[in-house]
């Protein structure tokens, strides 16, 4: 008789509990209010149906994701390397290190325009802008996991017959996986930010696009699905990648065991 | 019939600090020398901080001596190589790879793969008790599991040397004991050259043919000391006359070093 004392010991409990009471402080403040500065969960609700039933919140969808993922997958493969040679070879550090640094600190936004005028109204600028939001991340990231693999690994391969080579190739880029993976779940976060500013203009579709309308319309409670739908979104997309992190590469996750 | 193995001649290595405030530069060893004859265990006491380790890298290649040299069956150390498997304190097992994988780091940067290698490894991995075991990984291991792994990982490359850094020294005593045995099993199996680095009394001269004591800023061989105990050893030895002589000796010599300086006193001793 000792199971669950009480109903905070009982996760599921407890969520079920979070989630009334944020829909219900939702329904009270929209209740005080109009629909058009703040909808009912039955509206964002009502929206959600429409936009389901015509189709057009899976165009959005399909869009957005697609240039996510594009330009998340085209910003790893950039970083990875780059953060390797960075952290491996001091001149490429030296080198490249302060472009980081200060590339770091502007938001993808400030070049929505630039990469209008640059790179054209199609995909492209806006892939871009997702792959400048990626690659800073999991280069920074990644040069921080070569910078802490452990001497004694770097050692111990050596007296067992390793040349430089094998040494980056065996021991360097193993230790670096879980930091490059951090790197990449956390520019994926940045990706979901990104796509905002990056469908703001021209762009016919997309999430972002459609928050953007909206309020041209002023159809509130599509602002709305639009902020849901990416909320949802990016909490399925970073699930798949945990999941597929522990999938493939848990033996190189248990460093973080080791320390 | 012996020969030697190991020549350190004239070792000297300072290190100079950045820190303005103290004197930059620390003498950390001060003209060592010394030969390992070829198939026996010679251990290397001192306290921490005296430069046994320093010794150690010299010799695996890690570092540079300021001064002096190491001959390597007459050849002039310039890098680390499989001919000197190196044991650390800390086990140093890459995490993502089981035991057995660890094993076979070894062959595989030696371009060998294969039924033979895998025949090796097992025979090591049935040598230093490990069978069982291959397939887990480090951080499921114990402490003395995770040393037995290191060991079997050097011992598969077939080095004459092996170069020991306390490799026991964060083992609880129960377990320190059961490892001692085994390298004394192994090495009566195998015959490598063994240094051995520790700051225990006891273990040196439970393990060692001939202990080095050594004495700290500078650090420097103060005094050679032959174990004249038989061979096999079992811990039956550790209460012979022959065994407390030598234990005497060394605690009178220690005695003597505190007070000269003040480092001799962090010697271990059990009793």
């Amino acid at each position: 008789m000792n199971k669950s004392k009480v109903f905070y010991d009982n996760p599921y409990l407890v969520y079920v509990f979070s989630l009334l009471l944020f829909f219900g402080g939702w329904f009270f403040l929209a209740s005080r209010t109009i629909p058009l500065f703040f909808p009912s969960p039955f509206l964002v609700l009502r929206a959600f149906q429409e936009m389901i039933k015509d189709g057009s919140l899976w165009g959005h969808i399909q869009i957005s994701l697609f240039r996510i993922l594009t330009g998340w997958a085209i910003g790893s493969g950039l970083g990875i390397p780059l953060g390797l040679l960075m952290g491996d070879i001091r001149f490429f550090k030296t080198m490249l290190n302060p472009y980081i640094q200060f590339f770091r600190f502007i938001p993808p936004i400030s070049f929505v325009t630039l990469s209008l005028i640059w790179f054209g109204m199609g995909e492209t600028s806006k892939i871009i802008l997702i792959i400048y939001t990626t690659v800073f991340l999991v280069t920074v990231n990644t040069i921080a996991g070569v910078m802490s693999v452990n001497p004694i690994h770097e050692q111990g391969a050596r007296c067992l017959g390793a040349n430089r080579v094998k040494i980056f190739t065996r021991v360097i880029f193993p230790s670096t996986i879980p930091f490059l993976l951090t790197g990449m779940r956390l520019a994926m976060g940045n990706s979901f930010m990104t796509i905002v500013s990056a469908e703001m203009i021209a762009a016919e579709k997309g999430l972002g696009f459609l928050i953007f309308t909206s309020r041209l319309f002023m159809q509130t409670e599509r602002i709305f699905v639009g902020i849901v739908t990416l909320g949802i979104l990016g909490f399925v997309v970073d699930g798949l990648f945990r999941f597929v992190m522990q999938k493939f590469a848990r033996p190189y996750l248990f460093f973080f065991k080791e320390k | 019939m012996t020969k030697a193995k190991i020549e350190i001649c004239g070792l000297c290595k300072t290190f100079v600090s950045s820190q303005k405030k103290t004197s930059g530069i620390t003498e950390v060893l001060k003209d060592i020398n010394f030969v390992i004859q070829d198939g026996e265990i010679l251990c290397l006491l001192g306290p921490s901080g005296c430069g046994k380790t320093t010794v150690l890298n010299i010799i695996a290649g890690f570092q540079k001596p300021t001064q002096g040299e190491v001959l390597v069956n007459g050849k002039r150390v310039e890098r680390p190589g499989p001919d000197r498997g190196v044991i650390f304190q800390e086990h140093g097992l890459f995490p993502w790879r089981t035991a057995l994988q660890n094993i076979l780091f070894g062959p595989e940067m030696m371009g060998k793969k294969g039924s033979e290698t895998f025949s090796l490894a097992d025979q090591y991995i049935d040598l230093i008790g490990l069978r069982g075991f291959q397939n887990h990984y480090p951080h499921e291991l114990s402490g003395g599991m995770q040393q037995r792994v290191a060991i079997a990982r050097v011992l598969v490359n077939r080095p004459d040397i092996l170069l020991m850094d306390e490799p026991f020294g964060k083992l609880d005593a129960q377990t320190r004991a059961t490892m001692q045995v085994l390298l004394l099993d192994v090495w009566e199996k195998v015959r490598p050259t063994i240094l051995f680095i520790t700051h225990d009394i006891d273990e040196a001269i439970f393990l060692g043919d001939r202990i080095l004591v050594m004495s700290c800023h500078p650090g420097m061989v103060i005094k050679e000391i032959e174990v004249k105990l038989n061979r096999p050893r079992d811990y039956e030895i550790t209460t012979s006359p022959e065994y407390m002589d030598t234990k005497r000796t060394i605690l009178n010599l220690i005695k003597g070093m505190t007070q000269d300086q003040s480092c001799g006193a962090e010697l271990k001793t059990n009793g």
